[in-house]
């Protein structure tokens, strides 16, 4: 009895801290020179007056050019950067855990589709007036552009963009499906026992990454997501699965799962993404297959779907001091070579009208479905929505409920969410 | 002789309980800083509205049960508990025969019986990450090996996407999962066999027991105690399971195979409604605390020795 009391009493007082103190941390801004909030690998901005770059990039390659890039700086104006990497499964809680804790980095890497969730999470500072001095975003995709904003305001800037496009094997189909009905012919003739028609990845957020360009082709959009066009998508989906054309392992497969699918030969075509194109080469060198833009809606546009990697700076963070490196990173010349050597594509039109993205084949095709590429500017809640679009995914691929049914009942908890951050 | 009188510092020192406390202090400091705060923690979030907004900084005002109500309200959260139910309960039925079976046979030595003791024990020791992914691949529709193995033998007509039907996902991790238990089972039910003195067994068989009835009237009571030891920590261990579903479905597909703990998770770290995921980890907690409870009052009125 003692003893629970003794336990209650700590519990108590702990109880009273806790609730005297008004909640999380206190805001304010951040010193640059302030040790690193939660014990873990990755420091902060660390002592002295170097500035901190964080990211999740665990290639030689882009880890050797960006080292190149910082120390490049650093021999032109003397600014010290520390560049830290988190491994990308914890970086959204690590840049959450340390905003909580008032230490921003200067500059950090994110995806460019959580831009609204971490705003609304106070972690991006505001940099329209900066972006707005340099220009360094007067040529980058207008698509791109939105999805780095709130409202009117920048938080963001894309390091380099990529996008979703189709890929067929050449030697099995003479000419590639321009609409959703040649789609679904061409994979119903060229299907055979061992190989699907169509390869497509279709979970989490991979398959909503890759399903909204479907959606947007037909004119729908998330406002409702059981419109008609929308609806047509995924029964269209839904039926190649089960007629065998598309693998009933779409619901679990990834971006990569559908790669191998491909380069295996057991898929006849497929959604991918550039990143996709080098293994692709490696494993199955002598395949032949081409690109093309991905098929559009019978009476709808083609479209593709933004994807890439953007530089965010911490909320509270010393903004001018890094714009300095900002600036230099992307001054055209540089940016313009760090892009073909981390073998990325531009999210700037001027930099993509170089002979090297125009005369590659390939590289074209990306480039042009670039300008049709839309970005996930849906809002803090976009996690939640994407949530509801793959329960609807799994239920009608699944065969178990209608594309109809549930999509209408991924619209009851979408719309509202979308309503909310548009304002209906 | 001399007179060991101690001195006044050593009178000091010698105030037994003060001493003994100290020795404690680490230890629960340890507890207070790395147990009792975090769960603190987590239980006061439950009860106020953490989200985005307000998280790293701003007011985080305490709402009651608001938090509890939505969670409650939540056909997904039915649906996780429903599963967790399922998933525990079956997992926990297979693990306890399977055990039992393993730790009869592994109960007479044999040639070999340490080595296929201790190579048991590897589907127990494995990173539970990694043995998520083995079996997904083991269990994939178009590349997976059991599929092959099953369609050539003309067992089943064409492959089964295990993880990717939702009628088969929760059968999945249910299956992968018992797997991983059963070696902790047999460890545990086998000691409990090794502590029952062969004289009652010799005994027995004087006054002609067959091993049906040497079974039921001496290996069953003198094993209830291991038994229910086993079936408490069980349901906690497998109540909590969150890296296998993690590695092999994450909930999916269409939350068929979602857990309580993923729920929880999913609620906080992929949606950020913090106060919604404490609640329902809180709600979690409290079923544990409830069971430990029934259990412990079960155990006293039974008499039950250690």
């Amino acid at each position: 009895m003692k003893k629970l009391l003794i336990v209650l009493l700590a519990m108590a007082v702990l109880f009273s801290a806790t609730a005297c103190s008004p909640g999380a941390a206190p805001s304010g801004t951040s010193t640059p020179s302030e040790p690193a909030a939660s014990g873990g690998e990755a420091s902060s901005a660390a002592g002295g007056d170097a500035l901190a770059l964080w990211h999740y990039w665990n290639s030689d390659l882009q880890q050797g050019l960006l080292k190149d890039l910082v120390d490049g700086y650093k021999a032109e104006t003397g600014v010290k950067i520390e560049v830290s990497y988190i491994p990308y499964g914890e970086y959204m809680q690590k840049i959450l855990v340390s905003a909580a804790g008032n230490v921003m980095p200067e500059l950090f890497l994110y995806d460019a589709n959580t831009t609204a969730t971490l705003v609304e999470a106070g972690v991006l500072a505001d940099i329209t007036a900066q972006v707005e001095r340099s220009g360094i975003m007067k040529n980058v995709l207008p698509y791109s552009v939105q999805e780095h904003s709130v409202g009117d305001k920048v938080y963001g800037f894309p390091c380099y963009s990529n996008c979703v496009a189709f890929f067929y094997r050449t030697d099995l189909i003479e000419t590639p499906p321009e609409t959703w009905s040649e789609l679904y012919a061409t994979a119903k003739e060229v299907a055979t026992s061992d190989m699907y028609g169509f390869a497509m990845a279709g979970e989490g957020e991979d398959g909503v990454f890759q399903f909204l360009p479907f959606v947007w082709s037909a004119g729908a959009d998330l406002d409702n997501i059981a419109a008609p066009g929308a609806v047509e998508a995924l029964d269209m989906l839904s039926r190649m699965i089960s007629e065998g054309l598309m693998s009933k392992d779409t619901v679990t497969n990834s971006q990569e799962d559908a790669r191998v699918l491909f380069e295996t030969g057991r898929a006849a075509m497929m959604l991918n993404g550039p990143w996709n194109i080098p293994p692709l080469q490696e494993n199955a060198p002598d395949m032949q297959w081409d690109i093309t833009l991905i098929p559009r809606a019978d009476n709808g546009e083609f479209t593709s779907i933004l994807g890439g990697e953007s530089f965010g700076i911490g909320n509270g963070a010393d903004v001018e001091g890094i714009w300095g490196f900002v600036e230099y990173v992307m001054e055209p010349e540089r940016y313009s070579q760090f892009l073909k050597d981390i073998g990325q594509l531009p999210a700037d039109t001027e930099l993509a009208k170089d002979p090297y993205y125009q005369d590659d084949p390939i590289n074209k095709i990306f480039i042009d479905q670039l300008l049709v590429a839309r970005p996930r500017a849906y809002g803090p809640q976009y996690n939640e929505m994407s949530k509801a679009i793959q329960t609807a995914m799994g239920l009608a691929m699944g065969g178990q409920e209608s594309a109809e049914d549930a999509l209408k009942e991924a619209a009851e908890t979408i719309t509202p969410m979308y309503e909310a951050f548009f304002g209906s | 002789m001399k007179n060991t009188k101690p001195g006044r510092a050593a009178q000091f020192f010698r105030r037994g309980k003060w001493v003994d406390y100290t020795f404690l202090l680490p230890a629960v400091l340890f507890i207070v800083i790395l147990m009792i705060y975090p769960m603190w923690y987590s239980i006061d979030m439950g009860f106020r509205d953490v989200t985005l907004k307000n998280f790293v900084s701003g007011e985080q005002p305490f709402v009651w049960f608001k938090n509890f109500e939505a969670v409650l309200n939540d056909r997904f959260f039915t649906n996780a508990l429903n599963n967790t139910f399922i998933f525990v309960i079956v997992c926990l039925v297979f693990h306890f025969l399977f055990g039992f079976a393993f730790a009869l046979y592994f109960n007479k030595t044999f040639k070999g019986a340490k080595w296929m003791r201790a190579l048991l024990l590897i589907a127990w020791m494995n990173p539970t990450v990694i043995t998520g992914a083995i079996f997904e691949w083991i269990l994939a529709g178009d590349i997976g090996i059991l599929n092959y193995v099953l369609t050539s033998f003309g067992i089943i007509p064409e492959a089964i996407n295990f993880l990717s039907n939702a009628r088969t996902a929760l059968g999945s991790i249910i299956f992968a999962n018992i797997w991983v238990g059963i070696p902790f089972n047999m460890i545990i039910l086998l000691s409990g066999l090794q502590g029952i003195p062969d004289e009652l067994y010799e005994s027995a068989v004087i006054d002609g027991a067959g091993a049906w009835r040497k079974f039921r009237y001496i290996t069953w009571p003198m094993m209830l105690p291991t038994i229910s030891v086993l079936f408490l920590l069980g349901f906690i261990y497998t109540f909590k399971v969150f890296d296998l579903i993690y590695a092999m479905t994450k909930g999916g597909p269409a939350n068929s195979s979602q857990i309580l703990s993923y729920y929880a998770y999913e609620k906080s770290f992929t949606m950020f409604r913090f106060g919604e995921g404490a609640a329902a980890s809180n709600i979690s907690f409290l079923i544990i605390i409830v069971l430990a409870l029934i259990y412990v009052r079960i155990s006293q009125k039974e008499g039950v020795a250690a």
